[in-house]
This record gives C-alpha cells, sequence and structure tokens, in this order.
C-alpha cells in the first residue's frame, strides 16, 4: 500500500484490487485498494481509480438503503486508492456452501431452494432500485452463520450478502438488468454444473416478485434477446 | 460540573495511525448555558465540537465522522475553517456547512449534546479540564446515548426509508451514508 497500514493482511490479489483484513476504529475491516497501473498514464489512472472507487462506493450503499445487505462503508480514501468497509464476520461464499454442504446432502434440496428463491427476491430489490451489480456470482455472494441458516426456520434476507460492486451501475437501463440476469446464469453453470435447476429457481421468483411488472416485461424480453446472442455467440465460437 | 455516576465510562478511541490523532466523546444532559457555550464555539474560546444528542444513534457515527474530518485536515483538503466544524460538515449528508451545522450543531433550545474532543496522546486531560470547566449540565455515561437518539428524525436527516431496518442495519446505513459523501 501507498501508505501502510499496519497489522492488516493481505487476503485477496485480483487483477485491479488488492484486500487487506485487520482491525480499523475498533472493527474488524477490509480495505480494498485498488492498485497503480505502471502502464497507464498516471493522471489517467488516478481519474479512472476515483471514479470507480467513487461508482463502487455508491452502488453499495444504495444496494444498502434498496434492502440488500452489503457491507458498511467506513472510509473511502483517494490518496490510499481505497475503500475501507466492514468485514463480514461468519460468512464464506455461497459458492463454497454449495459446494461444500448441498452436493454432499440430498436433504438440503428443501434449503437451497429457499435460498435460491430468497436470491431471486434480492436481486429484484436491487434491480427495482435501477442497480445492476454486474458480476453476480456465488463467489461474490457470502452467506453467513450458515450453522444457523442449516439448523433453523430463519429469515435469510440479512444472511445473504453482496460483495464485490466493482462493476455495478446504478441508474441503470432493463438491458442491464437483463445483462446481469445472463452474467448470472452463465456463471452458475460453470460453477455448479450439478445443480442444473438452481437459475430457474432464482428466475422464477424474480419473476415473481418483481412488482412493476411493465418493467419486468421489457427485462424478460431483452433477457432473451441477450440470451439468444449469448448462444449465437457460442455457436460461432 | 455535576457528575452524576461516579463510574462513567471513558469512550476514547485511536483514529487513522496517519493523523496520529485520538477521538473522545462525552454525553452531556440538561445544559443550562447553551447560549454561553455557543458563543464560546463561535468566537474560537472552546476547543471542541458539541452536536445535539438526539441526532447520534451510536457513538460510531461521531468515530466515522471524526476520522474524516482528521483525515481531510491531514490531507490539508478540509471544506470547513477548522476541524471541529468539518467533523460537523462529515456528520451530515449536505454538502452545504450551514445546512450541516443548523442540523446538527447546537442552538437556544438544545439539552442534551455530545462534546467531542480530538486530541494526541498527552493532551487530552488539559483539554478535558477546560472544556468540562465550561459546560454547565450532567455529564452522564455515553452508554445513556440511546435514551436521546430520535430515531425517526435521524432516519429523515440521512434519507434512509427502509421500513424494517433494526438499529445495528440503521447504524451501518448511517456510516455508509457519511462515507460516501467525498
Ligand atoms: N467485506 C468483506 N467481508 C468479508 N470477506 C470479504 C469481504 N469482501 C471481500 N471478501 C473476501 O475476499 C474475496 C475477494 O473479494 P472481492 O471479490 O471483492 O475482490 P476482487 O479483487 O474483486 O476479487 P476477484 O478479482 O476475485 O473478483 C471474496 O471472495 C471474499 O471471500
Amino acid at each position: 500500500m501507498v501508505y501502510k497500514i499496519p497489522d492488516f493482511e493481505l487476503i485477496s490479489q485480483g487483477a485491479e484490487a488488492r484486500l487487506y483484513k485487520g482491525v480499523y476504529l475498533g472493527k474488524l475491516t477490509v480495505i480494498k485498494e485498488r492498485f497503480e497501473k505502471k502502464y497507464r498514464h498516471i493522471e489517467l489512472d488516478l481519474r479512472l481509480t476515483k471514479e470507480r472507487i467513487r461508482a463502487e462506493v455508491r452502488a453499495i450503499v444504495r444496494a444498502k438503503l434498496a434492502g440488500v445487505s452489503t457491507p458498511a462503508i467506513y472510509l473511502v480514501d483517494f490518496r490510499r486508492r481505497s475503500i475501507f468497509m466492514q468485514y463480514i464476520e461468519n460468512a464464506i461464499m455461497l459458492k463454497t456452501f454449495i459446494e461444500q454442504y448441498v452436493y454432499k446432502n440430498n436433504s438440503a434440496k428443501n434449503l437451497i431452494e429457499k435460498i435460491m428463491g430468497k436470491l431471486g427476491q434480492i436481486i429484484v430489490n436491487l434491480h427495482l432500485a435501477n442497480i445492476v451489480h454486474g458480476d453476480l456470482t456465488t463467489s461474490n455472494i457470502l452467506i453467513k452463520n450458515v450453522s444457523e441458516v442449516i439448523s433453523a426456520e430463519i429469515n435469510l434476507s440479512d444472511k445473504l450478502v453482496l460483495i464485490d460492486f466493482g462493476l455495478a451501475r446504478v441508474e441503470s437501463t432493463a438491458e442491464d438488468a437483463a445483462v446481469d440476469l445472463f452474467v448470472l446464469e452463465r456463471s452458475l453453470m460453470s460453477a455448479h454444473a450439478e445443480l442444473p435447476e438452481l437459475f430457474e429457481i432464482i428466475y422464477t421468483n424474480y419473476k415473481k416478485f418483481f412488482s412493476n411488472k411493465s418493467r419486468l416485461k421489457e427485462i424478460i424480453i431483452k433477457y432473451k434477446d441477450v440470451k439468444a446472442r449469448g448462444r449465437k455467440r457460442t455457436m460461432i465460437g | 460540573m455535576m457528575v452524576e455516576n461516579c463510574e462513567l465510562e471513558n469512550y476514547t478511541l485511536e483514529l487513522d495511525a496517519l493523523t496520529n490523532r485520538q477521538l473522545s466523546i462525552y454525553l452531556y444532559r440538561n445544559i443550562q448555558n447553551i447560549d454561553e457555550l455557543h458563543k464560546k464555539l463561535l468566537n474560537k474560546e472552546l476547543p471542541c465540537c458539541i452536536v445535539k444528542a438526539n441526532l447520534i444513534l451510536d457513538p460510531f457515527q461521531i468515530v466515522i465522522a471524526a476520522n474524516k474530518a482528521a483525515l481531510n485536515e491531514k490531507y490539508g483538503q478540509m471544506v470547513a475553517r477548522n476541524l471541529y466544524t468539518e467533523i460537523i460538515y462529515c456528520l451530515s449528508i449536505s454538502t452545504n456547512i450551514s445546512q450541516s451545522l443548523a442540523a446538527f450543531g447546537i442552538s437556544k433550545d438544545t439539552a442534551n449534546v455530545l462534546v467531542i474532543l480530538i486530541h494526541d496522546a498527552q493532551e487530552k486531560e488539559s483539554m478535558e479540564k477546560l472544556v468540562f470547566d465550561c459546560i454547565e449540565g450532567t455529564r452522564i455515561p455515553i452508554s445513556r446515548l440511546s435514551d436521546f437518539s430520535d430515531i425517526s428524525l435521524i432516519k429523515k436527516t440521512y434519507k434512509i426509508c427502509n421500513e424494517e431496518s433494526n438499529i445495528p442495519s440503521l447504524l451501518d446505513s448511517i456510516v455508509s451514508r457519511i462515507s460516501e459523501k467525498i
């Protein structure tokens, strides 16, 4: 980091950002630092970084205000090219949960249906607020307190936390929403090929809970478009 | 100074390591000399920030705003003219200093307040003495803050309309709102 923060450990190294975990202002915190791209002009690089940080924070906060669980934001610091946010405790990636629990448990069928149904509702809340996530995958959804989720009939909405809004947009169009769904569908097919029904559950609930029916109609039309184009593209290679 | 409870917990916390500073917060009720305090703040005779208690849900709300203000000072990018006004500006989602002061700063009829100090490790006691001596009111434990928080006013002030939000998630929304203004 440009200004090193004592006692923060690196937890993830991506193509655009490094994530650190530590204690900040008394709270467990993740610092997402968008590091410098040496090949880019220095001022351009800083301007792009600022824009992306701003867009990511705006989407995280808008989503939260729309009732979708996201990490709380503790600080936005352009000098350090960083977002400081709440570390989601006792959580694992939904991908890991599905791999470790659902694959091995036939009785998990009801639970996974509940979770996917809830996910459909969460995406509705995002899209009704004109936010698209941009990278909906089971790696970018955390599930909290897994043992509680498994053992009890609890409300799942605050157990599923959306992270990584690096590609998110606010003020999005019906087409953006359709692409959001399609990206999710594709990622489910490749990450969880053993459970081909996952997307269908999400999509059914999405259609059921999307209260603005005329907007929903638009999104469905676009979704079919996007899907047809995607298929064509795969056929061509 | 009257102290109602001799076991007043001390709310002091280190801000971002870059600032090298600490934050202390105190809760007072039944302030008797609010006009005098206001005047002293305006004349810069009182090195602290005083805000209405009813707009604060939790001390962490102050922590986030004060940390941001102290970093703005460190970076030479304050919007207000001094650190204590900057805290009030950071607490508010408005980008207008007068509006921020009108919302969070004290006014004639304010009775319950939070007093905020930013200091380095050595100067805390002397600053406390200076500030405490000027306040005619009852200092009470900061854990009593929730007795004074006006939740519907807080939601309105931060434009949070989410119906179901419980206290922890409301606090998350507030601090996120504060951090979002850049
Ligand atoms: N707020 C958080 N609380 C807890 N864990 C988190 C948080 N944010 C991220 N993580 C963990 O760090 C991992 C990477 O985070 P994220 O996807 O935001 O970074 P990224 O650099 O965009 O990753 P990638 O390049 O792999 O998409 C996540 O999969 C998650 O396990």
